[in-house]
């Protein structure tokens, strides 16, 4: 099997060659975790990316002592993204729900690439945005029909 | 260039085939090592399989949650096998650093886990759809897809093709006894013009030309000697330690292994025991008709 097929259909490596994916991703960690591991911890600092190989995790976010559930993530998804953006602290815990592979790379990683490849450097900063406007859509999109609900229940 | 070929054949075509023996020998045992290995490895992941089927019997909407099963197969089975490639030394003490860090169960350079556990695990899930199916997949031509991007299974020392090697080494012993014929032919070639030297009207002289036809006829006869003994010997270890057979083993319990798993999906039987059960509905049926063909002529007795 290739590295390539591993991380097919990861939005961040769009229109990025397969060669220059495995050059990225050749030194790159796979770590495995159990169900209702924490893979990352809401406050922690962190600069690693992550791609979940196998299994699904959740995203929940703990804000004044409750435990909200986000999201599911599952095979292909990435998250920590936004270290890239030196957002280094983690802003919620993504928790395994079944035993889960995650293919872990670090921001030094992508960093480097600015000096050796920058056309690669720049269709990742691209996807990067591009992923970042979608989640912003879909963002607008929840408090748009939230402030509607309470429109609604307002009147 | 072809005298160049003659040249080099009429001095070294035993030291060529001693060691293309040499190389033989070793590729074989690096095959057939590799073949074993994967055989128990297949072995230990069929076995578990087995166990975890037999676990997970409960499990509900096999057919419409076949990821799940599938993930969940694959899990129990997963901390069960034998490692397949994870380097030792450094890398390994790093990787454990690095999980400790993470809060990891473990952690696996990318290399280690496509060349391992992962891969396999991978090609399996993506085979999901085929499990899905409700009509009875061909298992042999999956089995062939998943091994195919195994390169644990098909790859020896990392980049040799294991298949063409076990080609190589099953026509090895035909071309030793080949290259014996040939090198006979070579020292024919090369005795025959000594002979046509031979003054047969002054024999004294003639004793060094009769010492090299000697010679030559020796060589051809050397050749033919080392192409029978060589072949003989890959001949034996071919017959008692066959690369392909245990290879063919292997495909076809990972293919029975799959057929199992979608049987597990779909709740069925294997063929034996649907024919049991198709025997048995017969069996229900004809006694029913018979049963019905004894009352229906009692109430005709007794109408009569």
């Amino acid at each position: 099997m290739s590295i390539i097929s591993l991380v097919k259909g990861c939005p961040l490596f769009h229109e990025i060659y397969d060669h220059e994916v495995e050059k990225i991703l050749k030194n790159c960690v796979v770590a495995s975790f159990k169900k209702d591991d924490h893979i990352i911890k809401q406050g922690d600092s962190g600069t690693d990316i992550c791609i979940i190989l196998t299994g699904e995790a959740s995203i929940i976010v703990n804000k004044d002592g409750e435990r909200k559930h986000i999201a599911t993530l599952n095979s292909g998804d990435l998250f920590g993204e936004m270290v890239l953006l030196n957002e280094t602290q983690r802003t919620a815990d993504i928790v395994a729900r079944t035993n889960c592979d995650v293919l872990v790379f670090g921001q030094d990683a992508f960093y480097e690439l600015y000096s050796k490849s920058p056309q690669v450097f720049s269709l990742l900063a691209l996807n990067l945005s591009r992923l970042i406007t979608k989640r912003l859509k879909q963002a607008n999109k929840i408090i748009t029909d939230l402030s509607e609900t309470l429109s609604k229940k307002a009147a | 260039m072809l005298e160049l070929v003659f040249d080099f054949f009429s001095t070294y075509l035993i030291e060529f085939m001693t060691g293309m023996l040499a190389l033989g020998l070793i590729l074989r045992y690096a095959a057939y090592k590799s073949s074993l290995k994967n055989y128990t490895y297949f072995s230990t992941f069929t076995g578990e399989i087995e166990k975890a089927l037999v676990e997970h019997q409960g499990f509900s909407n096999k057919s419409e949650n076949t990821d799940g099963y599938l993930e969940q197969l694959l899990s129990d089975v997963k901390d069960k096998l034998p490692k397949r490639s994870i380097r030792q030394g450094g890398s390994a003490a790093k990787n454990g650093e690095k999980a400790k860090e993470m809060g990891a169960n473990q952690v696996v350079s990318l290399r280690d886990y496509v060349s391992g556990e992962g891969s396999l695990f991978q090609s399996v899930r993506g085979e999901a759809i085929s499990f899905k199916s409700p009509f009875p997949p061909n298992y042999p031509e999956i089995a062939d897809r998943i091994l195919e991007k195994d390169d644990n299974y098909n790859k020896l020392f990392n980049f040799l093709p294991i298949a063409p090697v076990s080609r190589l080494i099953n026509v090895l012993p035909s071309l030793f006894v080949v290259f014996g014929i040939f090198g006979t032919f070579i020292g024919i070639s090369m005795a025959l013009p000594e002979i046509a030297k031979m003054d047969f009207n002054n024999l004294d002289t003639s004793g060094e030309i009769l010492t090299s036809f000697v010679l030559s006829v020796t060589y051809a006869m050397k050749t033919s000697i080392a192409g029978i003994l060589y072949s003989l010997l890959m001949t034996v270890l071919n017959t008692i330690a066959p690369i392909k057979s245990l290879r063919d083993k292997t495909d076809k319990k990972f293919s029975n292994c799959l057929e199992n798993i979608w049987m597990a999906i779909h709740e069925k039987g294997n063929e034996e025991e649907q024919t049991v059960e198709y025997l048995k509905q017969i069996y229900s049926q004809l006694s029913k008709l018979a049963e019905g063909n004894a009352v229906h002529k009692k109430n005709n007795k007794k109408v009569s």
